[in-house]
């Protein structure tokens, strides 16, 4: 699990690459943390690298919407694979968030 | 029939497959052999007695061709013989009469008017002689003019009239004809002829032949010819009766009819059934008739007939009688045509005969042999029970199919598998023989196997008790070659033994065995094990040497090292794929050839896809390529396998947060349809499948997130089951492959 944060265009994006798994749950944490010290601002979670996300993967990107969305900002999804998309409609999440791409 | 059993799949419709053909095929098949073989025989007693038949037609023919021909010579020779003593019989009368009234004309020849009376007598006393007369030379009486002929001739009433022949009967021909005569001086018969018109009047006029003697005067001078007149008309009689009575013998209508004739030396017709072609008509046949009598055979009128002749003495003439060869030779052929119409009506008979008696032979048989052959069917269904089921194994672990077809009714090939402890314990075995001794042999030893698993712990310490058991059971000289052998599951080490079986190939590699002996062969021997380690994803595949040993037409095997070439190919595919194909390759390869040995095949493949991990979020992230390897061994695709993954981490994740658990073993085992996976926790006992709904009413992001999981398992899987054995809680995740 490789994640990267940088700011675009008033945004934050946070670019998530390999596998949102349990194992890779703690570290995904800890590298999301920069996320939540910024409350000014839409995030991005740019999922075009996501290869597998699991329920503890969900809950992380849950944290990252209750968190912009108590701020009144947006958390967008962008370009979701299909196989990641399922998971996200199957649990109910993905009406939850904008989606791009 | 294949009876195949499968360890993954208890809704195999292998079963019901193995019966599809059933008695009904085997008693209709029965039937028709019956039915065949009668005709068969019948058709053959039938080509035997037919042959027999035309040799007989043939030499019956023959023979009876000669017997009539011989008859026929026989017969018109007799015939023959009696018209010629009657001819000679005449003509002697006519010639010995003219000749002793020689002396009394001559001594009256002087006196002319006495001839007259001599005539009279001469017809008189002769009834044979139609006429009788003197030709004098011409101007022999002067006083009587130029033309004197005294005559005396029997009407056809019989009356005898006497006359002086007048001066018309004169001709050039008459002149010349009678100064030849006179100057020849000789006695003889004159060539036939018909009647002159001037004496027979309004009479038919008569055949004629005449004897003519010259007369002499006293001083011995050939003055005139005494001509008696035989009338030939008693020949053509008896003759045309001869023949009206040869033709009436036969009642066929033939378009040629046999007739007689007489020709004389020159071959003109004297007597000839058509009147038109008498002293007209020539036959030159003195080539043919050169014998005095005989038989030949001519084409006379462009018919080919047979000729029986016999020559007449003194006049040179040959009388014969013409029979076509149609004619001749009716009888025989009307006696052939009905031998050959009764041996066909014989043929006919014994047709129905054979038919009729064969199948009363056969009827029973056949009965016989359908009431065996149900009792064999059932007997099948009893040894086909004998061999382990699938249905709810618990052997689900392993990818095993096994397939079993016996060459008869009942084999004594054997098989036998089941799990204890995680090992699966197995073995193959081949009674030596067929049929029903082999099948009880079979049972007798596959029950030793079944008890004798439950107490021994190797391969060598069974196959040493079969052993010993069945040379206690004295079981008359019947042994049995075995592999039997134990696999552990969790480590693929198998522990195996051989008795005198053909060594199994793993992934087409020969598998190192000692040779031993077939158990039930002597007592006391003492059996070796052996042990071997499987690498994951090896194939072991046992066999008996009926296949090896499968024959096409020609009688060649199918060979072991064919099967092998096969195993090391197919190595990689499920047990039930290279069952299949090996049963396949044995049918290809035996094309029309019965089967004549009993065929087993077992395929059993180790997986070593089992992961064991510590009931910690330390230890989750080797599932990932543990579910790799699994999809890739399993060839499920990377969208289903992340799906399954999704479900068995969620699962996991499950026990590890809530279970309390210590340990987790994972395990999967594959075939042609389905992935199993099963997931075996010691923590505390958890269901997740009475716990199916995820409670959509919670707003979405205040769902927990354990209940999120048990979603995803169920939604990512095809199947579900759930069991609490001995505190551990076990589920099995199925995936049906597409």
């Amino acid at each position: 699990m490789d994640i990267t944060i940088s700011e675009q265009d008033g945004r934050l994006v946070a670019v998530l690459v390999g596998d949102l798994d349990n194992a890779a749950s703690t570290q995904a944490e800890r590298a999301l943390a920069p996320v939540f010290d910024r409350t000014d601002c839409d995030v991005v979670i740019d999922c075009t690298e996501l290869n597998y996300i699991s329920s503890s993967g969900l809950r992380i990107i849950l944290n990252v919407f209750k968190h912009t969305r108590s701020n009144g900002h947006k958390a967008i999804l962008k370009n979701l694979s299909e196989d990641v998309r399922e998971v996200f409609y199957l649990s109910g999440f993905l009406q939850l968030f904008i989606t791009e791409g | 029939m294949v009876e195949g059993c499968e360890l993954r799949m208890p809704d195999t419709d292998v079963q019901k497959n193995s019966n599809k053909f059933g008695f009904s095929f085997t008693y209709s098949y029965l039937c028709s052999v019956n039915n065949s073989l009668s005709t068969r025989l019948t058709y053959r007693i039938m080509a035997v007695v037919l042959v027999m038949m035309a040799v007989i037609a043939t030499v019956v023919y023959v023979m009876v061709r000669e017997y009539m021909l011989d008859e026929a010579k026989e017969r018109y020779q007799n015939m023959l013989l009696n018209t010629h003593e009657e001819l000679h019989r005449h003509l002697s009368n006519v010639m010995v009469a003219s000749e002793n009234n020689v002396h009394d004309i001559e001594r009256d020849i002087e006196q002319p008017d006495m001839l007259f009376e001599h005539m009279e007598r001469i017809v008189k006393e002769n009834s044979d002689i139609a006429c009788s007369s003197i030709l004098f030379e011409p101007g022999h009486y002067p006083s009587k003019g130029k033309v004197f002929i005294p005559c005396a001739r029997r009407d056809s009433v019989g009356k005898v009239i006497v006359s002086r022949v007048d001066s018309s009967y004169h001709s050039y021909f008459y002149d010349e004809w009678l100064d030849g005569q006179l100057k020849a001086d000789r006695k003889e018969w004159s060539m036939a002829y018909f009647e002159s018109k001037l004496f027979a009047g309004n009479q038919k006029q008569r055949l004629l032949t005449t004897y003519t003697i010259p007369l002499h005067t006293h001083e011995g001078r050939a003055v005139g010819l005494l001509c008696t007149d035989l009338s030939l008309e008693f020949l053509r009689n008896e003759m045309m009766e001869d023949v009206n009575k040869m033709n009436a013998r036969f009642k066929g209508n033939f378009k040629h009819q046999a007739y007689s004739f007489v020709i004389d030396d020159k071959g003109t017709y004297i007597i000839h059934p058509d009147e038109k072609r008498m002293l007209r008509d020539t036959l030159d046949t003195n080539a043919i008739m050169a014998e005095e009598r005989g038989a030949a055979t001519a084409v006379i009128d462009g018919i080919p007939s047979w000729l029986y002749y016999r020559k007449v003495q003194d006049v040179g003439w040959t009388m014969a009688v013409v029979v076509p060869n149609d004619v001749i030779l009716f009888n025989g052929l009307m006696l052939n045509i009905t031998i050959l119409v009764v041996m066909v009506l014989g043929l006919l008979a014994i047709y129905l005969f054979c038919r009729q008696q064969i199948k009363g032979i056969a009827d029973p048989f056949a009965m016989q042999k359908a009431n065996l052959e149900h009792e064999l069917k059932i007997a099948n269904a009893i040894q086909m029970a004998m061999l382990p089921k699938s249905v709810n194994s618990p052997s689900e672990t392993i990818d095993l199919y096994a397939a079993l077809a016996p060459a008869r009714e009942v084999g004594g090939d054997l098989y036998d598998y089941f799990m204890r402890d995680n090992r699966l314990y197995f073995c193959i075995g081949d009674v030596s023989g067929k049929g029903v001794p082999a099948a009880l042999m079979m049972a007798l030893v596959r029950a030793m196997f079944r008890s004798e698993t439950r107490r021994a712990e190797s391969a060598e310490a069974i196959v040493d008790t079969i052993n010993h058991n069945l040379s206690e059971e004295s079981t008359a000289g019947y042994f049995v070659t075995m592999f039997v052998g134990i696999l552990d599951l969790a480590t693929g080490h198998l522990d195996y033994c051989n008795a005198g079986h053909e060594p199994p190939f793993i992934s087409g590699r020969s598998l190192d065995v000692k040779v031993n002996l077939p158990v039930g062969a002597f007592p006391e021997w003492n059996y070796e094990g052996q042990q071997t380690q499987l690498n994951p994803g090896d194939m072991l595949f046992v066999y008996t040497d009926g296949l090896t040993e499968a024959m096409n037409d020609s009688g060649e095997l199918l060979g072991r090292e064919f099967v092998q070439q096969v195993a090391r190919e197919h190595a990689s595919d499920s047990a039930r794929q290279l069952v299949e194909l090996m049963e396949a390759e044995v049918r290809r390869h035996a094309g029309n050839a019965e089967q004549s040995d009993d065929i087993t095949l077992l395929a059993i493949k180790w997986q070593d896809l089992q992961l064991s991990i510590t009931a910690s979020m330390d230890d989750i992230g080797q599932l990932k390529p543990f579910i790799d390897n699994v999809a890739q061994q399993a060839d499920i695709d990377t969208k289903e396998a992340k799906r399954l993954r999704l479900a068995v981490e969620e699962a996991v994740a499950n026990v590890i947060n809530y279970g309390q658990a210590t340990t987790i073993r994972l395990q999967a085992t594959t075939n042609d349809n389905q992935l199993v996976l099963t997931i075996d926790d010691d923590g505390q006992p958890f269901d997740p499948t009475a716990d199916s709904a995820t409670d959509f009413s919670v707003p979405a992001d205040e769902r927990p997130s354990g209940g999120l999981g048990i979603m995803f398992l169920h939604e990512m899987t095809d199947g579900l089951e759930y069991q609490r054995i001995d505190g551990h809680n076990i589920l099995r995740i199925r995936k049906v492959k597409k």
